[in-house]
């Protein structure tokens, strides 16, 4: 076989995100992505969201002419430049390159766009904080949330895995702005934030959210308003699902974030947070057994609501509460009328009360609950 | 006729087929909270109405357009008598009662055509085309309200006109924008330059990922009762065929799917600064890719005859010139490496370790050159929905199926590989390899590396071939298709024997006994010493090993 080499092929001139590529070249240098400020790396893409989602907005609620689509359509296409080390350039008409780069700036970042009912994009940017013992990873702060994004529940939203799967993560985003509010943490960095926050998601929240809570918070926050139905949720599962002794050891700084005034205002896991310190072994081991009967009760009791009545329609034909929620899931803010029916609003109350009633058996574990 | 239908072949499977279960029910309540109403079709208010006119909220808190809550508050009347009625009734009488039906639905859409049109239109309706022809007229936009020079939009997300047809495209809603017949060019072209802009930003287009929610549920919004995206079986693996033989071919089910990357940097420089000795050695490899070019060769006469008056002579060209291909390298394309990594449980701890330093070492010696790489592991695996754990190919790095950014980003994968676990199927998961190899390589040079503990496993139950002896069938069938655009390498980490059995088979075995897991120092070496063995041949698969394979 005859062998002539031909001409040298060029090289393109190097970048400096080369240098961090290369890693052979240079074994002296950092591996991992170089520690960048994220927020200055990112205002370009912000600025252009920003941007982006003004147009769209007037055009989706007020109308507007073809030249407004003209300047939408070169706010997708023009490219623009980050300021990240390599000066990158992107446009939003290339999702797949713009994930490539954010992931380059940082490994926690994380892209979603969604069609809305207009059928434009809309944008999440968040930062993730994985958590590898429970079954949720943590979004930790919404760097830019499009007006409109479709986000059903508060407390979670899909993204797309690295595994190409869609999963749900908790979002502790919508609390950022209350941790840097608590005392000691005015003057806070980011990282401290975050800490806060993981704690939070890790030894709380992992257990007390669960995505199959989804009908009874829609149900609680558009049907008929059933506070203390939610918090009976949410101490029921942590005591069901929730590692107790480990978050006994874990407690500093935690109760504070569900006093009356801080964080997230929740009554009932206060309680919970503030006495853990003060049970037994013995009663700390009762507490999932109790909780699991009067789980029972509470789903029973959310049941018969279901199963209520209510004469609905043009006709005014009597349809349990359950069809009309699930057949209209998509649109919950048209159910608001269904407050008005004394059949659902009696048959709210007695949910309410048979939460507050599960709630305080279950907290009358040992004396140090009050 | 067909929405009317569609109800009360529900309503008499409720009742008398599923009785005993919802799920007919419950499907029609799934289905009527993907109803969207804002932006929709004359066909689909219309089903809507009728199948699920029971479930909606009062009109008036839907926030629709005059046209659509016109239409729907009849229809949706009619369709509360009649569902009402339906309930119970014998089934020799659905077809009186559909007929009613959907006379009365007809009679409710004449009124709200009339509420549009002043004249009437009861008697000049034929056939369906002039009956949508009527609506159409009524759709039109007036003369001089909104015409070419100054065209305006109305708000996008408001309640919109109903269109006439269901089309929902890539494009989505702006078919609804742009009705009028009447829009110039330039107003088209704007229009369709928004629509690929605003698909490109929101569409999705990576084929190894999940459907997202959003385009899934668009999908079934517009086909309710037909079989949706999801349907079918929802793990298809890939068929495979390996020739065991002249008349013998296995075949089997392959699954793959990415493995997922690790967010730890700490860990990740760890490992590539460890297989750092082995990187510089691999560095020094060449992965030649060779193009075969014809060339036009001229006869040369040798003696007293003077070889440039030959052209002036009565010659045969077939003696005068002739074209022999020539085989030179090619820069303007890299070759392929494949690593195929065993991960089943045969191996032990020190096996594994030092199969994810040769696999970091190999993908970190490529990054910044023009090879191409796939690489991934194959074992056994669990998958939701199957009882036995299938074959499964886990993914590194492919440049269609992984989320890693770049050879390096790669090695993430790697990092969670602590063990093996399940089964290897040999000869059926490298022939899967090498087919995704064939597919990224497009002509070009394949270079497969094969990191195994040459514990071969059997692939086809109905072979009475041997494991090892079916990884033999697979490799003569490699050469034989392939030819010299293969080479193949077999890394044997431990083998229980001193030799393979494919030293004369393939090009190259490396074997790694076990003592030398600890020095990575030795190892370097003998891979230094493939490289160079490798770089004396050129880097060519020698074809007199596909010669002795094929004898």
């Amino acid at each position: 076989m005859n062998v002539s080499p031909t001409s040298k092929s060029v090289k393109p001139q190097p970048t400096p995100w080369d240098e961090w590529d290369a890693g052979c070249d240079s074994y002296g240098g950092e591996m991992h992505p170089p520690l960048l400020d994220i927020h200055t790396a990112l205002a370009p893409l912000l600025k252009r969201l920003e941007e982006y989602d003004k147009v769209r907005l007037v055009l989706e609620k007020e109308g507007g002419s073809l030249a407004m689509l003209d300047s939408l359509k070169q706010l997708l296409s023009e490219s623009f430049r980050l300021d990240d080390p390599g000066r990158s350039e992107v446009s939003l008409s290339s999702p797949q390159e713009l994930r490539r780069l954010l992931s380059r700036i940082s490994w926690t970042l994380r892209l979603e766009i969604r069609r809305t009912r207009s059928c434009m994009a809309s944008y999440l940017l968040c930062r993730v904080s994985e958590d590898y013992w429970g079954e949720y990873s943590l979004v930790v702060e919404d760097l830019y949330l499009s007006p409109g994004y479709p986000i059903q529940d508060e407390r979670f939203v899909r993204l797309m895995t690295y595994s190409g799967k869609e999963a749900y993560h908790i979002r502790l985003s919508q609390l950022r702005s209350g941790v840097m509010k608590l005392s000691g943490y005015e003057k806070a960095s980011s990282v401290e934030v975050d800490s806060l926050l993981h704690r939070l998601g890790r030894h709380v929240f992992q257990a007390a959210w669960h995505e199959d809570q989804r009908l009874a918070f829609a149900a609680a926050s558009h049907l008929v308003p059933l506070p203390s139905f939610c918090n009976a949720i949410e101490l029921l599962y942590l005591s069901l699902g929730g590692d107790l002794c480990e978050l006994r050891a874990h407690l500093g700084g935690l109760a504070e974030c569900f006093a009356p005034v801080g964080v997230y205002p929740q009554p009932a896991l206060h309680r919970l947070i503030t006495g853990l310190p003060g049970l037994t072994g013995a009663e700390l081991a009762d507490f999932p057994k109790r909780a699991t009967e009067l789980y029972g009760r509470l789903s029973k009791a959310f049941a018969m609501f279901l199963q209520c009545q209510v004469p609905w329609g043009l006709c005014n034909h009597p349809v349990p509460v359950w069809k009309i929620l699930y057949g209209n899931f998509s649109r919950l803010s048209a159910l608001e009328e269904l407050r008005q029916y004394p059949e659902l609003v009696d048959a709210a109350s007695e949910l309410e009360a048979e939460a507050i009633a599960v709630t305080e058996e279950l907290l009358t574990v040992g004396t140090l609950f009050g | 006729m067909e929405a009317v239908q569609n109800r009360i072949f529900l309503a008499y499977l409720s009742s008398k087929v599923y009785s005993h279960r919802d799920a007919v029910e419950a499907y029609r309540i799934f289905a009527a909270s993907q109803v969207e109403l804002c932006a929709t079709s004359i066909k689909e208010t219309i089903d809507a109405a009728v199948i699920f006119g029971d479930l909606f909220p009062a009109i008036d808190n839907l926030q629709l357009h005059p046209v659509v809550a016109s239409l729907l508050r009849r229809l949706v009347t009619a369709t509360g008598r009649f569902s009402a009625a339906l309930e119970g009734l014998p089934e020799e009488d659905y077809l009186i009662l559909g007929r009613e039906w959907v006379l009365e639905n007809c009679r409710s859409i004449i009124e709200v055509l009339e509420e549009l049109k002043e004249s009437q239109v009861a008697e000049e309706l034929k056939d369906e085309a002039s009956f949508f022809q009527k609506i159409e007229d009524n759709m039109r936009i007036p003369e001089g309200s909104r015409i070419a020079t100054a065209i305006c939009l109305a708000p996008l997300a408001g309640p919109l006109a109903p269109t006439l047809r269901s089309e929902y495209d890539n494009t989505g809603l702006y078919l609804n924008c742009a009705i009028s017949k009447e829009l110039p060019e330039e107003a088209r072209q704007t229009l369709n330059e928004f629509a690929e802009a605003m698909n490109a930003a929101v569409s999705q287009k990576k084929s190894w990922q999940d459907t997202r929610s959003d385009v899934l549920e668009l999908q079934m919004r517009t086909t309710p009762f037909e079989s949706g995206p999801l349907s079918g079986t929802p793990i298809d693996g890939h068929d495979v065929q390996v020739k065991l033989g002249e008349d013998t071919t296995g075949k089997g089910a392959v699954f793959d799917s990415p493995l997922e990357l690790v967010d730890d940097p700490q860990a990740h420089a760890r490992l590539i600064e460890e297989a750092r000795p082995l990187t510089q050695a691999l560095r020094r490899l060449l992965y030649p890719h060779f193009k075969s070019e014809p060339y036009l060769e001229r006869f040369r006469a040798s003696g007293s005859l003077d070889p440039a008056r030959l052209a002036l002579g009565d010659f045969s060209e077939a003696v005068y010139r002739h074209y022999p291909v020539l085989e030179q390298m090619n820069h303007r394309g890299g070759a392929l490496l494949v690593l195929a990594c065993d991960g089943s449980a045969s191996l032990d701890i020190d096996q594994i370790s030092m199969l994810r330093l040769l696999t970091t070492a190999w993908l970190m010696s490529t990054v910044g050159s023009d090879v191409k790489v796939i690489a991934g592991i194959y074992h056994s695996d669990h998958l939701q929905g199957l009882y036995q754990p299938p074959p499964v190919v886990h993914w590194l790095f492919h440049p269609r199926k992984t989320p890693a950014i770049g050879q390096q980003d790669a090695v993430r994968a790697l990092l969670s590989l602590d063990q093996g676990s399940g089964a290897q199927s040999d000869a059926l998961q490298l022939m899967f390899i090498l087919d995704e190899a064939v597919q990224v390589a497009r002509g070009r040079k394949i270079y497969l590396v094969v990191l195994s503990d040459t514990n071969w496993n059997n692939s086809f139950h109905n072979s009475n071939l041997s494991g090892q002896q079916e990884v033999e069938a697979f490799f003569k069938d490699a050469y034989s298709r392939l030819g010299s655009r293969l080479n193949v390498t077999l890394v044997a980490l431990a083998p229980n024997e001193q030799e393979t059995g494919f030293e004369k088979k393939i090009d190259t075995v490396v074997s790694i006994p076990a003592n030398e897991f600890d020095d990575p120092e030795a190892v370097a070496r003998k891979i230094g010493v493939y490289v160079a063995s490798q770089i004396r041949s050129g880097g060519s698969s020698r074809s007199e090993h596909h010669e002795r394979s094929r004898s």
